[in-house]
């Protein structure tokens, strides 16, 4: 507690404070903005932060990080297009609700659960980061495959309608996770001789296509007539969200922190796995189901907080052990290092200045983060105002240029292309893209440590047993299998 | 003067008149931004590497030095845009085992790695160690071969590169190693220490916090010399075993360009490499600076080359034969 005051007392300085505000906010606007993705920002800032004070840019640049967050879950909204794979379900009801006309309690809600699913992360790696990097190194190749197992069950909960069709799009993501290097001896594997699948399909091309540019051809298929313009909200709290929406969001808030959190210290994709989870658990526990991917208000809450207090989450394995949990927080890392602070499990004993210095910036930051962010919805909510003639044009150049930006790889953005048709054609067929998503993230890590765990066991299956761990996570999913199968066989009778 | 010396002097006008261009641009030399391609994405090591290159050679050769990551096509793209595109001086790019030795060998790439290059000298190394969980029954490398020899031993590494010095002490001493890989390097450290496999290979980047803290015990060296930061432990080859993994890296242009833009460069390299500063902050990422000339650098590789194909083989990632 007093090593944080510390921190605080670090913080608090007026440089500091000001870095914390430009990380954040430049965060914030590259998240909206197509072009420049995090990735991109923070390398072109590292050289900047060499001459500066070591705290000061590590405040930054983590600055930059969370306030991606925020800004991503804007344009997911509000465009349908996800900035990140941890903002792809906020794109499922929160863009239902956007057109429904509630983009401003969308974003409201997301702002507010991102903000205490932030906080409560914080608090998080406060008091529990030691013996949760302890909890880390747990986790070998069985405990993954079978942790990724369980996420694959979630399949059976994310579906709208029925099950074989879940399934389907559940095989067309693994299938798509499998094209790339092997896992374990890298050579190509189904990419046809094409240099650009060599490393398989990227997410962000994946992502975009499926969601946002099969949004926009959704839109240019409707008569000009069709195109309603949405009531914006029309005073100063136009974000706040209704009684009702309010009260049906405690409940996803809260469980979508507890489990983001605990999912997102587990370094690979937790972030994204939370959000996903949060998702299927909220959907079978809520009392309309039926309302998912039509603008439930939980299918929001629930996975925005939980993907906020991943991205708190992913800090722990970050700082104690030094695995980064995707490109981001691994260029972080890196500018860590330049500046001569290790992170690993004696970052606490040797550099604890820096730790609590960063720990503090984030409540700062967060909070930074709600303030700059609630005022700024009522103006984000007017893009819905322009004409859609205008719109869809620009929502088409904002999801290629971000898909460019991505990897500034020109064959990213023909992918993307041709996963907007195919995702066009999936939707208008009713088939849920989430599921894709879901299975193409977490496929390529289930084979690699299906396969990891069984070279260990020279090819003994018992290993996926042989810890509490991983036979807890065997039980969990057959668990989730079971019950998620329970109430369509009772109907079907 | 007969006809023939007419052709010979024709030839050499010819020879002239081509060459002339490219001593043009010579003189001209930096005429705009250079660029630096790197295969990795930024913050892997090499792209950190690069950035602090990069701004030395800013300084020394008058021009903006831009690292660009062409990331993918599993580290093929980087190296294949390098060897096509313009060899006119303002494009170099990273060259490593993996550009001439395990991405050739492990798939179909557009480029002939021997030819396709001008070698301008090698800037880094990295250095690997052996290390098992300091808990664990493991404690040296003596430990490690006899165990070996009863029941095979799992270790894990994240690239072939790594794993050289592993296949030789097990060729040498007839224990059984099997390696697991993991996708990250601190990821597999991570495997080792929480007893999910025996060992692991990796650079001292990526060990040093958990040796430092404890729960990971450095075997022995596995690259040429001991490590500066752990001067007591040996190398492989001075415990008896003639194993050692090399992880060198520098920087090429593409074949064909003008030699005194050539000697030029390979000049500011060296310069910069006598740089204490760039050194130590290349050092501070726990890499070795090195530097070699163009020339010592293409033999290290064909070197290391001999020694990682009958491994590639051996793994099963070698490409089949076309």
């Amino acid at each position: 507690m007093e090593a944080l005051l510390g921190g605080f007392a670090t913080t608090l300085t007026l440089d500091n404070l000001f870095y914390c505000f430009v990380g954040a906010f430049l965060g914030t606007v590259v998240g909206i903005l197509p072009g420049l993705g995090p990735l991109t920002t923070i390398a072109i800032l590292l050289p900047i932060t060499f001459k500066m004070d070591v705290t000061s840019a590590i405040i930054m640049l983590s600055g930059i990080y969370y306030g991606v967050a925020y800004g991503g879950t804007v344009t997911s909204v509000l465009m349908r297009i996800p900035g990140e794979a941890s903002s792809v379900v906020t794109c499922l009801d929160g863009y239902e609700m956007a057109r429904k006309g509630r983009a401003g309690a969308a974003l409201g809600i997301a702002g507010i659960g991102s903000f205490f699913a932030g906080t409560v992360g914080v608090i998080g790696i406060t008091f529990l980061s030691p013996p949760l990097a302890e909890l880390v190194i747990k986790f070998g190749p069985a405990e993954y495959a079978m942790l990724m197992l369980a996420g694959l069950t979630m399949v059976t909960y994310m579906s709208n309608g029925s099950l074989p069709r879940a399934l389907l799009m559940a095989a067309f993501g693994l299938l798509l996770g499998t094209i790339g290097s092997d896992p374990l001896n890298m050579t190509p594997r189904l990419t046809f001789g094409v240099l650009a699948l060599g490393d398989g399909i990227n997410l962000v091309p994946l992502a975009i296509g499926l969601f946002g540019l099969s949004e926009v051809l959704f839109m240019a298929r409707q008569k000009p007539e069709d195109m309603k313009v949405l009531p914006p909200p029309s005073h100063l709290l136009g974000f706040m969200p209704s009684r009702e929406e309010a009260r049906r969001s405690v409940g996803p808030v809260a469980r979508g922190t507890i489990m983001g959190f605990l999912v997102g210290l587990l370094p690979g994709g937790g972030a994204v796995l939370a959000s996903f989870l949060s998702y299927g658990m909220e959907r079978k526990l809520s009392k309309h189901p039926e309302e998912f991917g039509k603008g439930a208000v939980e299918g929001l809450a629930g996975p925005e907080s939980a993907n906020n207090a991943g991205t708190a989450g992913a800090f722990v394995p970050l700082l104690c052990m030094g695995i980064p949990a995707n490109a981001v927080t691994a260029l972080l890392l890196g500018a860590f290092i330049i500046h001569g602070v290790t992170p690993g499990p004696t970052i606490l004993e040797r550099q604890p200045e820096i730790f609590w210095g960063v720990v503090a910036s984030m409540y700062i930051g967060n909070i930074m983060l709600l303030i700059l962010n609630l005022p700024l919805i009522g103006l984000f909510v007017r893009i819905l105002d322009i004409p859609r003639a205008y719109l869809t044009p620009m929502i088409l150049a904002v999801c290629l240029i971000g898909v460019y930006s991505s990897n500034g790889n020109p064959a990213d953005v023909v992918i993307a292309v041709i996963f907007g048709f195919i995702g066009y054609g999936l939707r208008r067929h009713g088939f849920d893209l989430g599921i894709v998503i879901l299975a193409y993230v977490l496929g390529p890590i289930f084979e690699r440590s299906v396969r990891q765990s069984l070279a260990i066991s020279d090819g003994d299956p018992m290993i996926f047993l042989h810890s509490y761990l991983s036979a807890g996570f065997a039980l969990v999913a057959v668990g989730l299998l079971v019950a998620g199968l329970w109430p369509k066989r009772k109907k079907a009778a | 003067m007969n006809r023939r010396t007419v052709l010979k002097g024709g030839t050499a006008l010819a020879a002239v008149s081509i060459a002339a261009p490219a001593l043009g641009q010579s003189a001209k030399w930096p005429a705009r931004e250079i660029s630096l391609i790197n295969p990795n994405a930024p913050g892997a090591s090499t792209d950190l590497t690069a950035r602090i290159i990069a701004q030395a050679l800013e300084k020394r050769l008058n021009a903006t030095v831009i690292v660009k990551n062409v990331v993918g096509g599993a580290g093929a793209l980087g190296p294949t845009t390098l060897a096509q595109s313009t060899p006119d001086g303002h494009t170099i790019g990273l060259v490593a085992i993996s550009s001439h030795v395990a991405i050739p060998n492990m798939m179909k790439v557009a480029y002939e790695p021997w030819t396709a290059f001008d070698i301008i000298g090698q800037v880094a190394a990295l250095r690997y160690g052996i290390g098992a969980r300091a808990d664990g029954p493991i404690k040296s490398i003596e430990d490690l071969v006899n165990q070996g020899k009863q029941k095979q031993l799992t270790y894990s590494s994240n690239n072939v590169t790594n794993v050289v010095a592993m296949f030789q002490l097990a060729k040498l001493t007839g224990a059984k190693f099997r390696w697991v890989v993991f996708p990250g390097g601190v990821e597999s450290v991570t495997a080792a220490i929480g007893g999910h496999v025996d060992a692991v290979i990796q650079t001292v980047a990526e060990m040093r916090p958990q040796i430092e803290a404890g729960k990971l015990r450095l075997l022995a060296s596995a690259a040429e010399a001991r490590w500066p930061d752990y001067p007591d432990v040996k190398t492989l080859r001075e415990l008896g075993y003639d194993a050692v993994s090399n992880g060198p890296f520098g920087y090429a242009f593409p074949k064909g360009v003008d030699p005194a833009i050539q000697d030029r460069m390979g000049k500011a390299l060296a310069d910069v490499m006598k740089d204490e500063t760039v050194t130590s902050q290349i050092a501070k990422l726990g890499i070795q600076p090195v530097y070699r000339d163009g020339k010592a650098y293409g033999e290290l590789l064909k070197k290391i080359e001999t020694e990682l194909v009958p491994i590639l083989k051996e793994t099963g990632m070698a490409k089949k034969p076309a």
